[in-house]
Formats: C-alpha cells, structure tokens, sequence
C-alpha cells in the first residue's frame, strides 16, 4: 500500500485541480470576509445619527457591542480573527470546494481507465480505496487549515485579532477538522457509489445544499426549532462548534456526530468499493 | 512445464447472458498464446477475469501455479481494451508514474528516467518530449499502452488486440518485440486479435471461443499439419453419413453443411471413407480434396 500512496501522492501534487481549488478556496473566503466588511461599513452609515427622543444615539461596531445588537445589525457575531477563523468553514460554498476535490480526484482513475493498470498489479480494492481516501484526507484537511488561516488573517486584518484564545479554541478547531473528516468520508463514499466523476460531483454539490434545508424544514413543521435534526448533521456539527461560545454539550455532540459519520462513511465506501469492476 | 495460468470451469454472466461458458484453459510458460473468436465471444471479458477487473460468478483462476493475487499480479503486464493512459502527461510521466506501483519480479520498483527512456526506445516513443498523450496518434497511444505493459519485467503479458490501429511498419514491430521477449526472456503472452494472418505469425497455441464458450485449443504446429487438406463429401442422407462417420473419426474433425460433410485431418483415409458409406447404403455423387486457408479453419470452428 505504500506504493500505491505514493503513487496518489504524485498523481496529487500534478493534479490541477488540487491548485484551482485551493485557489477557489482562498478568494472564497476574502469574499466572504469583504462581504461582512462592506455590510458593516454600510450599516454604520445608516444607523449613525439615530435619534431616540432629544438623544443621539452613536452606534459603533466595536468589540464592546453586544452580541444581541449584532445579531440586530445582521451580524451573526463581531468580526475578528479568531472568530473569522472558527467560522471560515461554516459556509457550504466552502464544502462544495471539498466536495470538487475529490469527485475529480477520486473517480478520475476510473473515468479514464488508468485503474486498470492498477488492479492487474494485484492490489486489492481495500488497498486501492483506503489510498484514495487517506490521500483525499490529507487534502481536506489541509483545505480546511487553509481556509482557518485566510479566515483569520482577514478578521485579524480587517478588525482585531480577538479575544478568546488558548485551550478552547484549538479544542474547536479539532472538532472541526473532525468534521471536515466526516465531509471526506461522506464525499469518498459517494466516489465509491456513483463512481463517475459528473454523477459523484452532481450529488457531492446536491447533498451538502439539499440534506440541511430537509432537515431544517422538518424542524420547523415539527416543531423542533434551533435543537432538531438538522442540529446533528455535519453543517449543524461545524455551526455548534463555529463561535467561542459554545458549550461543552455543542461540542460534545458535534464530536460524537462527526465520529460517527466519519466511521459510516468510511465502512460504507470501503463496502461499495470492494466488489467494483472496472 | 510450469503453468503461468490455469482456469476452471470460469463463467461470467451480465443481465442474465452468459458471456465467458465455463472456460477451463490452460497457458504453460513460453506460450504465445492467441486467442480468437468474432466480436462479442468474450474474449475481453475473460480477460478481465484472469486480470482481477471482473469478478468471476464461477470457477477459479490459478496464477502461476497457485501464488496469491499480489505476488503473480507483479510479474504480470496488460493492455485491455483502449490503452490505459495520462491524456494530460507526457509519456515519459505515464511511465514514470507507474513504475512505481510495477514492483517486478526482481523487485525491480520505481525505475529511473535513463531506464524509461530505453523502455520507450524499445516502443518506437523516444521523439515525443513534452507532447502529451491526448494528443498522440492512436498507434502512439497503443505503443505507450505497451510501454506500460513491459513495466516490472513482466513474465505473462496479457495483450487485448496489440496491433490495433499500427501502420505495417508498427505491426512488425510489435510482433518482433513479441518475438524477442518471448525467445530471449521467455516472456509468455496470451493475445487476442482478429488479425489471423497476423497472429498466425507469431503464435504458437491457439485458443477458438464462440459465444463464451471455448470451443478447440491447437497448438500452431499440429494445426498446420492439420488443415491445410481436408475431403469434401457429397451424400443423399448426411445426417446418417455423419452418424456412421463419428463412429471412424473424432467430431471435431466433422462438420456437416448442408448435404456436404466436410472432414478434416484425415484426408489419406478418403477411400476407406467412401467405401464405408457406400456399404451402408449411401450415395456418395461427390468427393473432393482441398486445401483451406486458416481463415476458412477458423470461421468454420466460430460457426460463420
């Protein structure tokens, strides 16, 4: 097996679109950030100057508002760059980069018939998938480290460093690179599904839009609100654990949600895997 | 003699249609073996059985000699179907990239670029440079296709139609590379093609398969003392000549066509032939010797 990652690995670091969409990645997540920048600067302007009976009332978007005026000001928490950091994966655009990525790379050996050349070496479809997969890993996670530190240097850039620091936010950030391992399982057993890469793609773009606005509808005629379903799927897993503000329980469930998924995923894609013919 | 490969009763069906019959073949080491059938025998599927691409529903597959799947895997090279290939790379870069998974036998591993490059001396490639293999002609294709094949030092190559899409002077080629690999490193192959006068320049065991079923092997040389005459019988009442003939000589040396039978292999017996049918009350209005042509040989076993 050592050779066949050896072989992904050089496969990997000619592949183009391990550049294009890391390069995707990164303007995502400067556009996000001039985004929320833009969106302040205008609701500054327009709320500088209120008057509340003979009071002017001076609005500033300083580390000392309040979360609840924040969220007033369409803001889902003040910027800076820890918490630009913590949230830099929250958006699905983000996971639909991951999601590219290993449509293209996983199924490409496949499309093009090159895994031929493979199997007749006598490597095993176990082998064969778990190269992939670790490979695709790596990547991920590498992905999500990338957009954690765009996200930052923008936040620390454009507004503060932050304020929070230390044990709580590396213990954070593992929990969300677990679920970005939850998001490679998911996308690699898709890969091992459709094994094609247009149909892998199609339902790697469809399922991280469509599953979360299911689940969040389902709440919403169950009555659930905010603690439903939608709380325990791997977007619901990256949001409990996207704010300094959360909680053991958030994290804990968010831990327990990625794990599980991860190992599903995984087991799952390695079944499909076994008995493909090429 | 060592077998390099050995298959039993090896069955494959798709959506219900049997498209490798239980084959039980048998490749010994040195063997160019050719094997040949119309479109759609299933000589591309069976194929990717003994390759590992297709799973069998029944039977087994035996790599030399019983070794396990990884060991016999690296001493085996293969070109099925469309050449597998990098369209984006260079073929040096093919090279270079699957040399690293083509372990060999003598643990042979990743070779250096001075080795490539002598690998794509040997198939005609040494002038392509940055040119990447999407744009390659499909005969420079089917040359690097090769290339890849010979990676590892392989010790059974499994080629599906090697010359397909090479000018005459590509064709000679590969055949002399054949040629060499089989004589000088003892390099086995099993070949299928549907180029006869082409094969039968460079097999030496043939393999017939007609809709999945594997009808007759012959080795080259008993099959070209075999054809080349044959007696052709005109009867009253074939049917009855051939169940009186089957009782003189083998069915697979038969073969009735209408109210000719023709029989093969036994052509210095035609009078004791004639004399028996008359005896049994026949009329025999026809009997003549020819010499057929292999093409004729083959059509015959593949039922055209």
């Amino acid at each position: 097996m050592k050779n066949l990652i050896s072989f992904e690995i050089r496969k990997l670091f000619q592949a183009r679109v391990l550049y294009v969409c890391a390069g995707v990645l990164v303007l995502l997540v400067l556009m996000f950030a001039g985004i929320n920048k833009l969106q302040e600067v205008v609701v500054e302007e327009a709320m500088s100057g209120l008057a509340v009976g003979d009071e002017t009332i001076a609005i500033s978007t300083s580390d000392d508002m309040p979360d609840s005026l924040a969220a007033l000001m369409g803001m889902s928490s003040r910027h800076s760059g820890v918490n630009d950091m913590l949230q830099a994966l929250t958006n699905v655009y983000i996971v639909i980069v991951f999601a590219a990525f290993v449509a293209v790379f996983f199924c490409g050996d496949y499309g093009n018939g090159t895994i031929k050349n493979v199997f007749t070496k006598g490597y095993t479809r176990t082998e064969v998938f778990f190269s992939k997969y670790l490979v695709c890993l790596a990547v991920s996670l590498c992905y999500a480290l990338l957009a954690m530190l765009t996200g930052f240097l923008c936040g620390f850039l454009m507004w503060d460093v932050g304020k929070e620091w230390g044990g709580k936010v590396a213990l954070l950030v593992l929990l969300q690179l677990l679920t970005v391992a939850g998001y490679n399982a998911l996308f690699c057993f898709l890969a091992a599904v459709f094994k094609r890469v247009g149909s892998t793609l199609a339902m790697s773009l469809a399922l991280p839009i469509a599953l979360p606005l299911i689940l969040t509808l389902i709440d919403l005629f169950a009555g659930l609100g905010s603690g439903g379903t939608s709380q325990y799927w791997l977007a619901g897993c990256i949001s409990l654990v996207s704010s300094v503000q959360a909680t053991a329980a958030d994290m804990t469930r968010c831990a327990i949600c990625s794990g599980l998924y991860c190992i599903l995923f995984t087991v799952g894609g390695w079944f499909f895997h076994r008995k493909r013919e090429v | 003699m060592e077998t390099v490969l050995k298959t039993e009763g090896l069955t494959k069906a798709f959506s219900k249609k049997t498209v490798v019959n239980e084959i039980s073949m048998t490749i010994r080491r040195g063997d160019i073996y050719g094997f040949i059938g119309k479109n759609g025998a299933g000589k591309t599927t069976f194929m990717r059985l003994i390759l590992g691409l297709a799973i069998p529903d029944k039977g087994t597959v035996s790599l030399f000699e019983g070794e396990d799947r990884r060991t016999a895997g690296a001493k085996i090279g293969s070109m099925i179907e469309a050449p597998a290939l990098y369209t984006g790379c260079t073929a040096l870069e093919n090279l270079r990239r699957f040399s690293i998974i083509s372990n060999g036998v003598k643990g042979a591993g990743k070779k250096d670029d001075k080795e490539l490059t002598e690998l794509l001396e040997l198939v005609g490639l040494q002038d392509t440079g940055k040119k990447a293999a999407g744009h390659f002609s499909l005969g420079m294709k089917q040359r690097l296709g090769l290339a890849i094949a010979l990676l590892g030092d392989p010790e059974f190559l499994v080629m599906d139609e090697p010359v397909n899409g090479l000018d005459p002077a590509g064709i000679k080629s590969i055949r002399d590379t054949i040629r060499t690999l089989n004589q000088e490193k003892g390099v086995t192959f099993l070949i299928s093609s549907h180029l006869l006068d082409e094969l039968s320049k460079t097999v030496t065991r043939y393999g017939i398969i007609n809709n999945g079923v594997l009808v007759e092997e012959i080795d080259k040389q008993a099959l070209d003392e075999q054809f080349r005459r044959n007696i052709t019988i005109t009867v009253d009442n074939p049917l009855k000549a051939a169940s009186i003939l089957q009782g003189m000589i083998p069915e697979k040396d038969l073969v009735v066509n209408g109210d000719v039978l023709t029989v093969y292999s036994h052509q210095y017996e035609a009078a004791a032939l004639n004399r028996t049918l008359v005896q049994a009350g026949l009329q025999v209005s026809g009997l003549n010797t020819h010499v057929n042509d292999i093409e004729t040989f083959f059509l015959e076993r593949i039922g055209e």
